[in-house]
């Protein structure tokens, strides 16, 4: 059994009862074949990157469980069948999820609050030295 | 003049963690394009760009990072 986590985008029309029964669809698929669920974390509507399918906006859905590898191309497939889901990836992970631990929530309210000081400064700095970096390369071109 | 840049990783590692859920963070390692920035560039050291690449890849593919940004809309 390995440790893995499922992040897949569910297009914003299924909402309440309907993005919930795709969430245990999947949830169950695991247990079903001798795997365990750890977190099921629900991102909630987020701007999508670039449109997928027509579609602007989508729901966020986090699954971190372990399973034997093969069922992972089984839940892959099925979720590339079903039409609810926009996208999916799915990625090893190294050890077994930590369900004592909190769990960082990359949130669109996060990007607003905390920590914005800091990054501004930051943001800056890789400007300005970004200027002199570049110069610099130049002219060891020439 | 050029000084030398620290790993913004290496140096904190506790804030600065590298994740492909976190767009927020990988904002910072793209340019208005939504092209990677080399290493020389922002200073991160070479374990830390190799994790950078492969989760701003990772961002994209799940949309959570454009591939490019339309630049004829501007």
């Amino acid at each position: 059994m390995r440790y893995y986590e499922n992040l897949f985008i569910v297009n914003p029309g299924y909402e309440d009862d309907a993005l919930q029964s795709i969430k245990d669809e999947y949830a169950n698929f695991i247990t079903d074949n001798g795997g365990r669920i750890y977190n099921v974390e629900d991102w909630g509507k987020r701007r999508l990157a670039y449109v997928i399918n027509k579609q602007k906006y989508g729901t966020y859905v986090l699954m971190e469980f372990g399973v034997d590898g093969a069922v992972i191309r089984e839940l892959e497939e099925s979720q590339r069948l079903n039409d609810a889901v926009l996208a999916q990836l799915t990625v090893r992970l190294d050890e077994e999820p930590d369900m004592t631990k909190e769990h960082k929530r990359y949130t669109d309210e996060d990007e607003d609050e905390e920590e914005e000081t800091d990054s501004d400064e930051e943001a800056e700095d890789a400007e300005e030295s970004d200027e002199e970096e570049s110069e610099e390369a130049d002219e060891s071109d020439n | 003049m050029a000084r030398r840049k620290i790993c913004k990783f290496c140096e904190n590692p506790r804030r600065m963690s590298i994740d492909y859920k976190d767009p927020k963070t990988l904002r910072k390692f793209i340019t208005e394009q939504g092209k990677i920035i080399p290493r020389r560039i922002t200073g991160t050291c070479a374990r830390h760009q190799g994790e950078l690449t492969s989760a701003i890849k990772r961002a994209r593919n799940i949309a959570l990072l454009p591939y490019t940004f339309d630049v004829t809309d501007n």
